[in-house]
């Protein structure tokens, strides 16, 4: 093997070791998840138990887990129209879950946690639950603007994780935002 | 241009090993062989398991007491990196107010008491047969490790392999005994 030939060979190698782990497109037809498989409460009661705080969230399953409780706790304020309480825990949460995808930003309904075990990994589709019911706060409040802002930012956020995974959930929160946003005909 | 061409070659050749170790885009494994302090009172999750003759065992029983809980698997090789260093824990603290469990996930009886013939640790082994307890305390990777102070609350994690017969655990848990 000649200098430049080497040369090459470790460019790309090197550009290979850099690029290795980067995100793939996802498949053409993808499944579509039921809701009886991925919704919020089967995520809620995977990370039922150990409370993950900001202080001691140290990886990056912390963070996902401390936006989930964080986002229990704001359901849980948001039904009892609580809503101060409720939109304190959504910004929580979605600081939790902001964190986490500067790591790891594909929503999936089997990450892999180790041999024989996964769970429902829905970063994106959480922020955009959170942000869809921000926006509802708002809107109770007869604060238009704002609402529609978190509810544009939700799509967002619905359409990034449909990328990853198809979900009737996903599906589902896509159709509620898209008629929010759909200027209303007096 | 020899004299480029090979610094090109260093250069690539370094570069190269150093993006071989380094995470890029990957899911990043944050903290390996970390002593994680936890801030603040986190009591931790309650459980009941049985240990490998049936007998039941709770947390809320340990209340008192310093507890260590070691999740961990026979398939997992950091697991029997460390496994026999608790030897040396059990053997030092075995008259003190200081438990020791290994709480395998989710395998048979059979599977860990097979296994446990090659290998002779002696501290209790808890059944998580379906996983129930590793997803209470947010187990993501074997080994990972919980000492729980004697008021219930977790006050550090460690995640990947220790070498518990070091001094550095041991200091650790001296603090945590300390405490009333």
């Amino acid at each position: 093997m000649n200098i430049k030939s080497l040369i090459i060979l470790l460019g790309f190698l090197s550009w290979g070791a850099v690029h290795g782990c980067a995100t793939s497109p996802p498949p053409g037809n993808m499944p579509l998840i039921p809701l009886q498989q991925a919704n919020l409460e089967a995520v809620i009661e995977e990370n039922e138990g150990l409370d993950v705080n900001w202080e001691n969230a140290k990886e990056v399953r912390d963070f996902y887990r401390g936006g989930v409780q964080q986002k229990a706790k704001a359901e849980r304020k948001y039904q009892e129209k609580n809503y101060p309480e409720a939109m304190k825990l959504y910004i929580s949460s979605n600081e939790f879950f902001s964190k986490l995808l500067e790591y790891l930003d594909e929503d999936t309904a089997d990450y892999n946690l180790f041999e024989g075990t996964s769970i429902l990994f829905f970063p994106n589709l959480l922020l955009a639950d959170n942000n869809l019911k921000m926006g509802r706060i708002f809107d109770a409040r007869g604060r238009k603007g704002p609402a529609h802002r978190y509810w544009k930012r939700a799509l967002s956020w619905v359409k990034r994780s449909l990328k990853f995974e198809r979900t009737e959930w996903g599906l589902a929160l896509q159709d509620e935002l898209s008629q929010l946003l759909t200027p209303k005909k007096d | 241009m020899g004299k480029m061409l090979k610094w090109g070659v260093a250069f690539l050749t370094a570069l190269f090993f150093w993006m071989q170790g380094s995470e890029g885009e990957c899911p990043r494994s944050w903290g390996e062989n970390i002593f994680h302090a936890y801030a603040g009172q986190t009591p931790a999750p309650d459980f009941s398991l049985r240990d490998l003759q049936g007998k039941t065992v709770s947390l809320a029983g340990l209340k008192g007491k310093v507890v260590l809980l070691n999740f961990w698997a026979t398939w997992c090789p950091n697991c029997r990196k460390e496994g026999s260093s608790f030897n040396t824990l059990d053997n030092k603290y075995r008259s003190q107010d200081f438990s020791i469990y290994r709480i395998d996930t989710k395998e048979s009886r059979e599977t860990i008491l097979k296994y446990l013939e090659k290998e002779s640790v002696q501290v209790p082994v808890l059944l998580d047969e379906n996983g129930k307890v590793g997803r209470l305390f947010g187990v993501w990777a074997h080994p990972t490790t919980y000492l729980i102070d004697r008021q219930g609350n977790v006050r550090y994690r460690s995640i990947g392999a220790v070498d518990w017969a070091d001094p550095e655990p041991m200091r650790v848990i001296d603090q945590l005994l300390q405490e009333k």
